[in-house]
């Protein structure tokens, strides 16, 4: 019992740092604020070392509501470590825009909040409230520039959208109670497996879910809101909730097609494939007619979806742990590129005021900030999945999982399409090095200096070190990946 | 299911879906607020068959009283063009409603032919046991939710503030 408060508090921490922040904003002048990303920050990394130091101990809380194993610590730091980047991130956009600072980190600690519980709740309930908890505050950090339209359209695509998917997934969620009489993970897990659920409505909750997932993590046939989402939020707030979300929709995704519906593959690997085959030729194909960056990392970012959602399918099949790390360590590698990649759009914005985020704009970066294109360059070869970054390592290692659950087809679809992303990532490159930009965008001295930012620039570089040391010594990330997996609690 | 049950349940499942049609097809919106109230109304009665009379009565006092005449005074205090609003959206509306229509009643064949195993039907359950599993059992989610709320009023401060500047 003397545990149930223990088991919460990183996320306990984050709630009363981020009520803090809200209460002393209004107090403090506007300069003052901009303390306020370092409170949320500490905040984040005091959580993510209160996770790590829990690791060793595994037991349940508040009557099965949560799980405390080693897969929750993983997705725990994981998701602390990507809300501390994405607050270094926006600092300094949000000041140069005017922004409400301090209500935005308190948004960004809530989000946290919300994916934390996703990821470690062992029961329908507790998900749900985590995810709804999510996504009221995803949405808002989308539309945080509501002087903008396109940032109003894009939380209210994002709002309606996110609010039909949550419905389904709750309905969902409701046949499985109704089957099963539970809304424990592994008491429907056994109704599942040993009673005789009737196929019919089990196979309809498994549609409505995956349909609330789907869209979740922006998976095609449910993807069309990323490109506009991430098109009209502020960019550090793009940055965060193309990662963030997806991280912990993955972790649920898995606990809940391995634990739940383990025993229904044969069910649920079908939709998967197809769901991973259309992602995947969207994702390529939609990335190549691109001007727009951020549209094109949306489409990129709905492209690894698809392969993130080939290993679920090879954890349905045999090669459930092998899948299940592969899943791991290509999220966390993703966390950093992608977070990068939108990074350096917020680099060039902050200097650059009329910066649109188009190719176009992109071009002659190397000669102006060859520091800037260089990382874009590592952060674009990562997400291509060229050795040695930590993309090509994540890809491998997804692949081969694909290749031993006896899909080799699908792993050679795969490949394919990640051979014609290349294109368009390494369009970006080709622009920064070999384009001379058509009409010289004029930086007064002193627009630079306001754009200079050493917080900024700290996160690209924990970005770009986390790039390089995922693809050079991946070793512990893949071993606590691995050992994550071995054994999920309420299994 | 008694054959007055039954009966009930018919007439509150059209009350619901013919308010819920008029929410939507309504052009005032005022109307659509009103007939929203119908709906909720109807689901209360849902839970009085279903014995579950404090989630009646809280889904009368919550979502008719309060929620309601929140939504008609947001709509008031918003609404500065008063007239029909035209209807955006418009025009996928053919070829989804055949979709639907096909899913929809695929789905309610498949699920009223299933036998479900969602406990024993409960003759009113003591209040207490109620407030003992929301505080109990279900003490985490419970609070979560006071957070989301929370997060939801922050967010409507947020959006709809005028910047002092």
């Amino acid at each position: 019992m003397q545990h149930q408060l223990l088991a919460i508090m990183p996320e306990l921490m984050l709630i009363a740092t981020a009520v803090v922040i809200l209460l002393v904003d209004p107090l403090l002048p506007v300069d003052g604020r901009r303390g306020l990303s370092w409170l949320g920050i500490a905040a984040s990394l005091t959580a993510a070392y209160a996770t790590w130091i829990s690791r060793g101990e595994e037991f349940t809380a508040f009557s099965h509501g949560i799980a405390l194993d080693k897969y929750s610590v993983f997705f725990k730091i994981l998701l602390l470590v990507v809300a501390a980047m994405a607050m270094l991130l926006s600092e300094k956009h949000l000041f140069l825009k005017r922004h409400l600072l301090g209500d935005y980190y308190g948004l960004v600690l809530f989000t946290t909040v919300g994916m934390m519980i996703m990821v470690e709740a062992i029961d329908l309930i507790t998900f749900f409230v985590g995810l709804e908890l999510m996504a009221l505050t995803v949405y808002l950090l989308a539309g945080f520039f509501r002087y903008q339209e396109r940032s109003i359209e894009a939380a209210l695509k994002y709002f309606l959208g996110g609010a039909f998917a949550s419905n389904f997934m709750l309905f969902g969620m409701a046949i499985l109670y109704g089957l099963s009489g539970s809304t424990n993970y592994q008491e429907i897990s056994d109704a599942v497996r040993l009673g005789p659920a009737p196929a019919g409505p089990l196979a309809i909750a498994v549609v409505l879910i995956l349909a609330g997932f789907a869209f979740k993590v922006s998976a095609v046939p449910f993807h069309n809101w990323a490109p506009d989402v991430y098109q009209g939020s502020p960019t550090p707030a793009a940055a965060f909730l193309s990662v963030g979300p997806k991280i912990a929709g993955f972790a649920a995704i898995l606990k809940f097609f391995t634990l739940i519906l383990g025993s229904q593959s044969g069910t649920w690997v079908p939709m998967m494939i197809a769901l991973s085959l259309a992602t995947m030729l969207v994702g390529a194909t939609m990335a190549l007619l691109q001007k727009d960056l951020k549209r094109m990392l949306a489409y990129s970012s709905i492209g690894h979806v698809g392969y993130l959602l080939l290993a679920v399918v090879a954890t349905g099949h045999t090669g459930r742990n092998l899948g299940m790390a592969a899943i791991l360590f290509y999220l966390a590698a993703y966390a950093f590129m992608n977070m990068g990649a939108f990074g350096v759009l917020v680099f060039m914005a902050n200097r650059r005021p009329g910066f649109r985020d188009t190719l176009d704009d992109m071009a002659g970066l190397a000669r102006r900030y060859p520091w800037a294109a260089a990382i874009m360059s590592l952060f674009m070869l990562s997400l291509t999945g060229v050795p040695p970054t930590a993309g090509f390592l994540a890809k491998f290692y997804l692949f081969s999982a694909v290749v031993d659950s006896g899909f080799a087809w699908l792993a050679v679809i795969g490949a394919l399409f990640s051979l014609v992303s290349a294109f368009f990532y390494l369009r970006v490159i080709i622009y920064m090095y070999m384009r001379e930009p058509e009409t010289e965008l004029v930086e007064s001295g002193a627009g630079l200096e306001a754009g200079k930012s050493w917080d900024l620039d700290l996160g690209l570089a924990i970005a770009a070190g986390g790039v390089i040391l995922l693809g050079i010594l991946p070793a512990p990330v893949v071993n606590a990946a691995q050992d994550a997996v071995v054994k999920l609690l309420g299994n | 299911m008694s054959g007055s049950t039954q009966f009930f349940f018919i007439v509150l499942s059209i009350v619901i879906l013919a308010s819920a049609i008029a929410v939507v097809t309504f052009k005032n919106l005022i109307y659509s607020a009103l007939s929203m109230i119908g709906s909720f109304l109807g689901v209360a009665g849902i839970f009085i068959l279903l014995h579950a009379e404090l989630v009646a009565a809280a889904q009368v006092l919550i979502y008719v009283g309060a929620i309601s005449v929140l939504v008609i005074f947001a709509i008031m205090l918003t609404h500065h063009r008063v007239g029909d609003l035209k209807l955006y959206f418009h025009k996928q509306a053919w070829i989804a409603l055949p979709i639907c229509a096909v899913a929809g009643i695929a789905v309610m064949i498949v699920m009223a032919t299933a036998t479900y195993n969602a406990g024993t039907e409960i003759q009113n359950p003591p209040d207490e046991d109620i407030a003992s599993l929301l505080f109990n059992e279900y003490g985490l989610p419970f609070e979560l939710v006071s957070l989301a709320l929370l997060v939801a009023m922050i967010g409507a401060v947020l959006l709809a503030k005028k910047e002092k500047q």
